[in-house]
């Protein structure tokens, strides 16, 4: 099962390479590095998230990173 | 390529729908938890937020014309603090951005799919959302156009819809307790509210003639109103037990039931989130490119909509384990984080710019 959503998340990466790679070869380096860092950024979360479902994710660093302002409002949580 | 334009009214339905699309769901229920019974009165006073919010956002955009909020925070503190300040909003902005999409995909599944994965309709919504975004700002801008007054309408379709059924003397005690528990209930709509900052992506966008600060302040009281109306609604119907429920508006839209032949109404609801949820995607959608791409200094944001997308649809899936989490994160985390990103670095933003030009001239 999970070899099934590991292949899905990198066929998608794959076709968000293919739509636009077309586009990005005539274009600057940098545009080619923040595609290719995003897309690889978003496929390795997914990975992450199929392996690890319980990870912990930017709301609970959020929520404990502004914990002093959050706790003068509503105190009990 | 040249650079696309809105109108005044696009922009003021668009960023109606950005920031209300999701608000008439979740909104009441929390509001009735604090306020009680002075819950109608809570968004009147938490729509001072989104006035401030809009003019700074204005204020920015007289200084420095023509560039968004990234583009400011590096002219303003230079190119290393203004990065990291703009990471922080980036931050915010994807974080916010996998909320709206969960809360999105969660009412779906919970209300009318239950057997769908959430997975799928994320999917779906985000790929949709892509092309809009791809294809550029005035899509959005028109389609806005014509479903802002329709979503409106709606709204205020359930609201008369309802009234044989309302108890109107649940408003009593008017500010029974003091007026301290409407404020406390205005701290929620207030993060809905602050939201309006975005603005300054769009303010680029627009024609040259329109004005842009009537259009960020009647987009706020168009939002006032829809609240009002929807904290009416619930309020009258269900009284305090509002905050009993979870999808309030949904709950009060199935009690329509006019001669037994109009009924069935909270298919009209779901119609209604969808495109509401479409646009407010696409909108926070569009802003995060854009941010993103400016943050890097690339010239052109179209290349990064569908890998932005992908990080979307993963990012909702991750900020959540479950809705009663994801419900727990808008008082406590919600607040905090809106308060610094939203009004703090603007405030700062404004300050330190203004500082500037006097020191300039």
């Amino acid at each position: 099962m999970i070899v099934i959503q590991l292949l899905g998340i990198t066929l998608l990466a794959a076709a968000i390479f293919a739509y636009d790679y077309p586009r990005l070869r005539t274009g600057a380096k940098k545009e080619k590095i923040a595609f290719a860092v995003i897309t690889a950024a978003g496929w390795a979360i997914a990975l992450l998230l199929m392996f690890f479902p319980r990870m912990p994710g930017p709301t609970e660093l959020i929520n404990y990173a502004t914990r002093p302002i959050w706790n003068i409002f509503y105190p009990e949580g | 390529m040249e650079k696309e334009k809105i109108s005044g009214t696009q922009l003021v339905f668009m960023m109606y729908l950005m920031v209300g699309g999701t608000s008439i769901l979740v909104v009441p229920s929390f509001t009735a938890m604090y306020a009680k019974q002075d819950m109608w009165l809570s968004p009147i006073i938490g729509s001072i937020f989104g006035i401030v919010c809009v003019f700074l956002a204005w204020i920015m955009n007289r200084f420095y014309p023509g560039q968004t909020m990234v583009q400011h925070l590096h002219r303003v503190f230079g190119r290393m603090i203004g990065s990291v300040l703009g990471a922080l909003i980036l931050f915010f902005q994807i974080d916010a951005i996998g909320l709206i999409t969960r809360e999105y995909a969660e009412f779906i599944v919970q209300a009318f799919l239950s057997q769908t994965p959430i997975t799928v309709i994320v999917g779906c919504i985000v790929v949709t959302c892509s092309f809009a975004v791809r294809s550029g700002v005035e899509v959005i801008g028109r389609f806005a156009l014509i479903f802002g007054p329709i979503f409106f309408l709606f709204v205020v379709s359930i609201f008369i819809f309802l009234l044989p059924e309302y108890d109107f003397l649940n408003i009593l005690p008017v500010f029974g307790l003091g007026v301290l528990p409407s404020v406390k209930g205005a701290l929620e709509p207030s993060v809905w509210f602050m939201e309006f900052l975005f603005i300054t992506s769009f303010y680029p966008s627009v024609r040259k003639g329109d004005n842009r600060l009537k259009g960020g302040l009647l987009a706020v009281i168009l939002m006032m109103f829809t609240m009002v109306i929807t904290n009416s609604t619930c309020l009258f119907l269900f009284g305090e037990t509002t905050a009993n429920l979870t999808f309030p508006f949904l709950s009060a839209s199935r009690y329509i039931n006019i001669s037994d032949f109009f009924s069935h109404v909270e298919a009209i609801v779901m119609a209604l989130w969808i495109l509401g949820g479409f646009v407010q995607i696409s909108m926070w959608h569009y802003s995060f490119v854009l941010s993103v791409s400016q943050w890097l200094n690339i010239k052109d944001y179209r290349p990064l909509v569908f890998p932005v997308g992908l990080l979307i649809a993963v990012f909702s899936i991750w900020v959540a384990k479950n809705f009663q989490q994801m419900l727990h994160y808008f008082p406590t985390g919600g607040t905090g984080s809106s308060i610094i990103t939203l009004v703090l670095i603007p405030i700062l933003l404004v300050v330190v710019a203004w500082i500037r030009r006097k020191i300039a001239s």
